[in-house]
Order: C-alpha cells, then structure tokens, then sequence
C-alpha cells in the first residue's frame, strides 16, 4: 500500500518502522508492488546432533528434559522435543541455512550463536578428520546421560565450525569430560559457573595452528581452531549431556568460558618441561588436559606477587573448603623465563605459589555461607593464620601460554569442586593412521 | 539386572519397552560367561559388586520415559528431489537407509499413488490396528503394513498373506520380542498353505525356498521390512544376532499340494483348518539341514539330524521342528505306508539323545526356563530324551521339486519359547479383481 510522506509521519513508531522499509522497498523496486514471491524452496538434509539416552535407543535426552521441564514448571526452549527422532530429517526452506538455525535454536539445539547446519555432506567430511567407527561409543556425558558417539560428536562438531582436522583432538576432549574423575554431573549441574578449560599439548598444537600466543583464550584469526574446538565441546556438553541453562544446569549467571575455553601451551617459550611432560607423557605425544575452570582471573605482575595476592583471596574458596580440585596457572612467558634465569624449577614456583598463595583466616572469616568454620583438612594449615587452595603444590597445573612480547601477564583459573574427582584429567589424543592426508587436504 | 557389556544398550532398551526404564542394569565386563575359568568369573565378579550392592541398596532417580502415542499416527509424506527420477529415488533410499528404514535392498518407493494402489488388497480401513510390533511396540497399521509391502515390491494381492502374518508374529504364542531381540540366530520362516498358493503364483516346487518368484520374495521381505521399521529392531542395537542368519532376507516356502502322496493331509488339515482354507504359518528357524538320501530310509536320516542338530539339549528345547519332505522323498515313506502321523511317531521315538548328552544333571534353572518335566531329568545317563515335548511338534509337509530326494530338516531357535503358529487368510470380497490385476506377473513354476 502506498503512503504519503504525512501519513507515515503520524503514525506510531513501531508502524512506522514497517511502513518505512516497505516504502524504500518500493522505491527500489520502481514503483512495483512487493508481492511476497516464494521462492525456488531448497532442500537440506540435517543429522539430529541430540544425545541419545543410555535408557534406550529412540528415547533423546531432550525428551527427558523436557518432562523435567513440565512435571517442575521450568523455562525452556519453544520447540524442546520436537523433532523426528530420527538420523536425519529434511528441511525444506527458501532458505535452508537461516531455517536450519531457526530450527535448532528453538529446540535448544544452539549456544545462542549461529551455527553450521551439520548436513549429510558436512558431516561426512568431518568424518574424515578420524579413523574410528562413526558408531563408537567415546563417552556417556552427564547428566542426561546421552551417548557421545563418534558421528554425534562430528555433528556437534560441524555446528560449532569446527574443520575435519581438528576432530581427532574434539574427540579427545570428549573422553576427558566423559572421564569420571571430571564429574561433569557436578560441573553442569552446580549452581556455580564453571566450564572445562582444554589445554593442549604436542604435536598436534602445530599441526592444526592451536593459538598458544597473542590472544589465545579470545577471539580472532588466529585462535579458530581454539573458537571451535572449544565450542564443539559446549554443544556437545549441551546437546548430548543434555545440561539446558535454566532447566537441568542452574548455574546462577554462567560465564564466557561457557561459549568456548581452550588454547595450546607455548611449549617454545616454557624454560621447563611442558605439560603433558611433567604428567608422564612422551614429548611427541598429544594430549588434551582438561580442568573445571571456575573463573579466568587476568593478572599481571613480572614477579609471581600478584599471583600469590589473587591466588589466597576469596576467589580460590571452592577448592580451598573441600581440599580437593586442581587449580589452573597460565604463566606469561616473559616471567617464566625470568623466573628460569634465577634457577626457579617449576616445581620450585608451584611450592612457592603453594605456600604462599593462601587465605587468610580473616578473610575467610568474611564469607556469608561457611566463613564461620575452617575446613577439617586445612586446620593444620589454619593455626599459622591461612588456608592453602588446594591440598598440595602439585594441584596447581601450571603451564605457560601468552606472546614473547616483555609484559607478564598470567591468568588463575580457580576451580570448583565436590570432592568427586580431582577435575584434572589428561587424555592423549589418538592421531589417525592417514593424518597427513587429512591434514594435507586443507592446507592452505 | 546383571547383563553382558555388548547387549547393555539393548537391555536398556527392552527395559524402557517392557515399561521399566529405571531398571537398575549391571553390565559386566565380558560378553559372556559361559566356559570362563573360575579365575576370570571372579576377577569380573569382583569388578562388579560394588555396583550390584549399589543397585539393589542405592534410591534410584526415577526416569520418566516419554508416553507412547495412544493414536497411531497418520505416515507423513517426505519428498526427494533430484536431476531425474532414477536421481530423485536414490535419494530417497539413502535417506532411507541412513535414518536405518530398509533392509540394505534397493526399495520400491513408497509414493501415496503406490500405497494408495497397496490398500486395494484389503477391505480393512487404514487405521485399523493388525498388530503391534515387539520389541520397540510400533503400531501395525494396515497403512503402515501397505508402505512396507509397497517399499518390498510386493503386489496389492499379496496384502491377505502379509496381514495375516502379521497377525499370526504378533500373537504372544509366536514371541516376536524374543524372535527379534535374541542372540540366537534365528529368522521368521513363513509357509503357506491352501488354494491361494495357485492363486498369487507362489513358488512351491523347484527352489520354493529360494528367489525366482515375485510372491515367495516379496512378501517375505515385507515381513522383513516391518520387523525393521514397525518392531525397530536394528542389529547390534537391539537385535543381537551374532552373526545374523541368511533367512532373514524373507523365505516364504509354499506347500507342494500337487505331489503331496495321496491319502496325505495338507499341512493346513493337520493344524486344523479346512482344506478349503488357505493358511500361513509362522515359525522362528534356524537352520535349513538338507535331508539329501537317495539310498536309505529318509526317516533314520531325519532322525539321525533331530538327534545331532546342537538344539537337540536341554537349553535349546521346548518349540516344534519342521520336517519338508521333497516329493521324492514322500513317495518313498508313502509306498511304505507311511502318513504324516505316523512319520511324526517314528521321528518322535527315535529322534532322541542321551540324558547325558542332553545336559547337566540336575538340569537346574534350564529345566525352569525350557518347562523340561522332571521324568526327562530324572533319567539315568543312557536314557533316552525325546527332542521335542510331544509328538504333535514334529510339523510335516511337503514342498519343493521332484528331484534326488532332498528336503530340508528345519530346527528352532530355541533359546525362547517361540511356537509354529498357524492363521487363516481372509480374503478381501474383491479378491477376483486383485487376481485379474496379477497377471502378467505370474511366471509359471516347473512341476515335473
């Protein structure tokens, strides 16, 4: 319908928003009249990324979350179920790409960001990045228990936009969470934030570009393997472990971990041994360490004192209630080769983090919940005024990461804890026996 | 439940299907027990008992499986597309396949034109419920049977025999739970007797139970089809079949009536209906063991198989056996007096086994399992255990071409208690129109 400029003056605002881009439409358009043209509709075919239950084949975690949802009166996705439960569905849509994300998300399919629909021929491209059977179990993921087999994980995968090559390492982060000594249950379930932090070591950092460097934990050019890799892991801890915010994971405010968190170590610039290394794997070797990462404090300071100050503060509360879990230290390089020039050994630099890095009672005393008791396992340590975060120094996973530039900055990574696990699990990824050619088929 | 590491996801999946899904399963380590040194059964004994106290003294979080759909539903209509039809059909089977609803074979597509034309071969409405089909308890609709039959080849005319046979799988006596869930190896065999097997040209002479006929294929292989996607037993998820059997392709065995001795019932009479009738029966096979004795009396030859075939013990007892006499072979008991009766007394008293070869003594919970009477496990070692509980399980009939006189030995599953069943086929009233719509589809069978 054509207006006048006065017409579309006095309207309301929201009318004449609408009317407004009708009007620079057809003025585009010459004057024609913008009839709604459907389209040539186009065909995709889309694998079902959901979990399905351990209970029996046919039954997906969504459909136990959703009588969660109905039976407790709890907020979820609009379309939570409703799908074929079936391997593949097509979707017919003008345009297939924004209908398949539309889709997804309205089942809870989606961390809110677009994501690649895992087409039949996307995910069978993914499938190259490995030599396993698609119909591999790798894992059974808390806490819906959906099973994490090697085609659901590729799908998951593809969504997050991840390539073919960086599979054989997703793959490997899945059996870390899946491990019990990460209790997953807890981590998705708690009402704390806490995410896996993937660490990754070895070859397999160089050959896929893992950022170990310049913005390593964050966005950017050089950090897509670290964006997507991480971001596989999410889907799939929300896909197939089924850990719905607001209905199954009531994590109270969540956290950008949540999205992606994973980097490579700087083996270059680490003056010791790196990590998998000093965990007693072979240099040549790949692994994927994961931790429940509860917070990622930026910290700086070329000498380990702010460490230490950030370390013995409240922050480090979870792990130093229950005297369990592993916290995780990202030293700048700058600092860890200072460090090395003074003759410090790792070793030395964790005891000194250790004993150091400690709350004082004070402090403690000043938390709302269990600030009035100390807890059993660290009233050794309490009499001398602090409180150890962790039980001993080797529960400090210290690696080094950061660019060569001369700033020190590191990161504390406290961690959250229920005493099932120490949240520190290793895995050593499984390389391919034809890697080069999946690696050789996308370089550049 | 304590179960072996393969089959937990198939336990699991029977448990929520019985109605159960919060049945505490222990999985052991290894796919089984049987003949482990007392060394390994402990080592896995010990790895598993914390979980089993756990089991049975831990409060278990109850799962709620999502309810069955109470009305069956309407099949949906999927399209393919692609450069040209051949294009757009293969498509469709990858879809097919890929979503796991086919049995490997290239399929007919299922189109409404084809369904539509499929329902012609009965008068029973499309919603109507033949069946529900184990171990997944899909909704047998006669819609639902016509898209298999259609996905099969099968001919509209074939629909009685399809249905009936659902019918006759779905009946608890048959066990279809057992039949598509075991480890065993077993495939439905379905047998056809009466007037119809003239009427839809079915193959009852040379190779019946073998490919050359449209009606022996194509309905066998549309039970197939709706084992698959009704019942959704899918190999290594909850069809368990080791190796899996060759049979399961579909093999419909027509009843030779033509050189049946006479003087001989059809096997038709024998299970009690009328010769007018036409039947199908169902049974859960295992092995095809050829019964090849040009020179000898076939019966010391059949015998001699009921007294070998493994399921001749204790474990594997309790379900009927078949016997198919070639026509060759019939005519020789025939010219020595013999009758279906008085080959099943014969096979019934020498067709025996040791007590000792039988099974252990005492045959403990097998005994509980298989029904096995306390006479049978009582005997002394040398005493002689009937193969089958009673001389009425022995099943005879004729089938196939005059040839050197090999007919087949047909043994049981046996691991359940899965039992020949015999149905009688409806025909729809407009039966002569369906058969004038067979011709030219017929190939004639070669009765020499």
């Amino acid at each position: 319908m054509l207006l006048t400029i006065e017409e579309v003056i006095t309207m309301g605002k929201e009318k004449f928003i609408t009317v407004m881009l009708l009007l620079t439409a057809l003025i585009g358009t010459g004057g024609r009249p913008l009839l709604a043209e459907a389209g040539p509709k186009q065909t995709l075919w889309v694998f079902n990324p959901s979990g399905e239950s351990e209970s029996a084949p046919g039954i997906f975690v969504d459909d136990l979350i959703k009588n969660v949802m109905i039976s407790q009166h709890l907020p979820g996705p609009t379309l939570a179920g409703q799908f074929p439960h079936q391997r593949l569905e097509i979707i017919e849509a003008e345009k297939p790409f924004e209908a398949v994300n539309e889709l997804f998300y309205k089942r809870g399919w989606t961390d809110g960001l677009p994501i690649i629909p895992p087409t039949l021929e996307r995910v069978n491209e993914m499938l190259r990045g490995t030599d396993r059977f698609p119909t591999e179990l790798v894992g059974v993921i808390e806490p819906m228990k959906g099973k994490a087999t090697v085609e659901k994980i590729a799908i998951n995968a593809v969504m997050a936009g991840a390539r073919p090559e960086y599979l054989a390492v997703i793959i490997t982060a899945v059996e870390a969470i899946a491990d019990p000594d990460f209790d997953l249950y807890g981590v998705q379930t708690t009402d704390e934030s806490v995410t896996p932090l993937l660490i990754i070591n070895g070859p397999v950092a160089k050959d896929l570009n893992i950022n170990y460097g310049f913005g390593a934990l964050g966005p950017g050019w050089q950090s897509q393997p670290n964006a997507t890799i991480g971001r596989a892991i999410r889907l799939v801890i929300n896909n197939i472990g089924g850990a719905w915010p607001g209905t199954i994971s009531l994590s109270g405010i969540g956290q950008p971990g949540k999205y992606t968190l994973c980097l490579a170590e700087n083996e270059g610039a680490n003056p010791w041994k790196p990590l998998h290394v000093e965990l007693g794997y072979d240099r040549e070797s790949s692994t994927v360490t994961a931790l429940r990462a509860e917070s990622v404090y930026n910290v700086f300071g070329e000498d380990l004192a702010e460490l230490v100050s950030v370390m013995g503060s409240l922050g480090s509360r979870m792990s130093a209630s229950r005297g369990g879990g592993c916290v995780g230290v990202l030293l700048g390089p700058y600092t860890a080769k200072a460090l090395a020039e003074k003759g410090w050994t790792k070793d030395d630099v964790k005891r000194y983090l250790w004993e150091q890095g400690r709350i004082p009672i004070s402090e403690w005393k000043t938390q709302s919940l269990i600030g009035k008791t100390i807890p059993e396992w660290a009233k050794q340590y309490a009499e001398k005024g602090s409180i150890p975060v962790v039980a001993k120094p080797d529960d400090i996973v210290l690696f080094v990461a950061g660019s060569g530039l001369p700033i020190p900055q590191h990161v504390y990574f406290p961690t959250w804890v229920q005493n099932i696990g120490p949240g520190k699990v290793t895995k050593e990824v499984k390389i391919p026996a034809n890697w080069k050619k999946i690696l050789g088929k996308d370089k550049e | 439940m304590i179960d072996a590491k393969p089959f937990f996801s198939d336990s699991k999946s029977s448990a929520t299907g019985a109605g159960v899904p919060d049945l505490q399963i222990i999985a052991l380590s290894v796919a089984a027990t049987d003949g482990l040194p007392k060394a390994d059964l402990e080592q896995v004994a010990k790895e598993s008992v914390k979980e089993i106290i756990d089991a049975l003294t831990k409060a278990v979080p109850t799962v709620t499986a999502p309810q069955a759909p109470s009305q069956p539903k309407r099949a949906e209509v999927l399209s393919y597309a692609g450069k040209d039809y051949a294009e757009a059909i293969a498509n469709m089977e990858k879809f097919f396949l890929t979503n796991r609803w086919g049995d490997g074979l290239p399929i007919i597509p299922p189109t409404e034109e084809a369904v539509e034309e499929m329902l012609k071969g009965t008068d029973l409405p499309r919603d109507h419920v033949v069946g529900i089909i184990d171990p997944r308890k899909g909704i047998g609709t006669v819609e639902k049977i016509a898209i298999n039959a259609v996905m099969a080849g099968a001919r509209p005319a074939y629909m009685p025999v399809i249905i009936t046979a659902v019918q006759a799988m779905t009946d608890p006596a048959f066990d279809l739970y057992g039949v598509q869930c075991t480890g065993g190896l077993t495939a439905p065999l379905l047998i056809l007797s009466g007037p119809i097997i003239k009427d839809l040209d079915v193959n009852f002479t040379y190779s019946t139970a073998g490919p050359g006929w449209r009606a022996n294929s194509t309905i066998g292989r549309a039970i197939r089809l709706i084992l698959i996607n009704l019942g959704q037993a899918w190999p290594g998820i909850n069809d368990m079949k080791d190796v899996g059997n060759p049979a399961k392709v579909g093999i419909l065995i027509g009843e030779n009536e033509v050189q049946t001795p006479s003087g001989w019932p059809t096997l038709r009479e024998q299970e009690g209906f009328p010769k007018s009738a036409s039947t199908v029966s169902v049974y859960a096979s295992l092995s095809y063991r050829q019964i090849g004795c040009i020179y000898g009396d076939p019966l010391d030859y059949i015998a001699g198989n009921m007294k070998t075939a493994l399921n001749s013990q204790a474990d594997q007892w309790g379900e009927e056996v078949v016997v198919v006499f070639s026509p060759t072979n019939a005519e020789i008991v025939a010219k020595n007096g013999y009758t279906p009766d008085k080959i099943r007394q014969v096979l019934f008293e020498k067709g025996r086994v040791t007590r000792k070869y039988f099974g252990p003594r005492p045959l403990g919970t097998v005994a509980i399992a298989h029904a096995i009477p306390k006479w049978i496990d009582d005997l002394p070692d040398d005493g002689l255990v009937p193969t089958v509980p009673k001389v009425e399980d022995i099943k005879v009939f004729v089938a196939g071409g005059r040839g050197p006189g090999c007919g087949f030995f047909i043994d049981r599953w046996g691991f359940g208690q899965s039992h020949f069943l015999t149905k009688e086929i409806k025909l729809p009233p407009n039966w002569n129109d369906l058969l004038k719509n067979l011709q030219g589809w017929e190939t004639p069978v070669e009765v020499k």
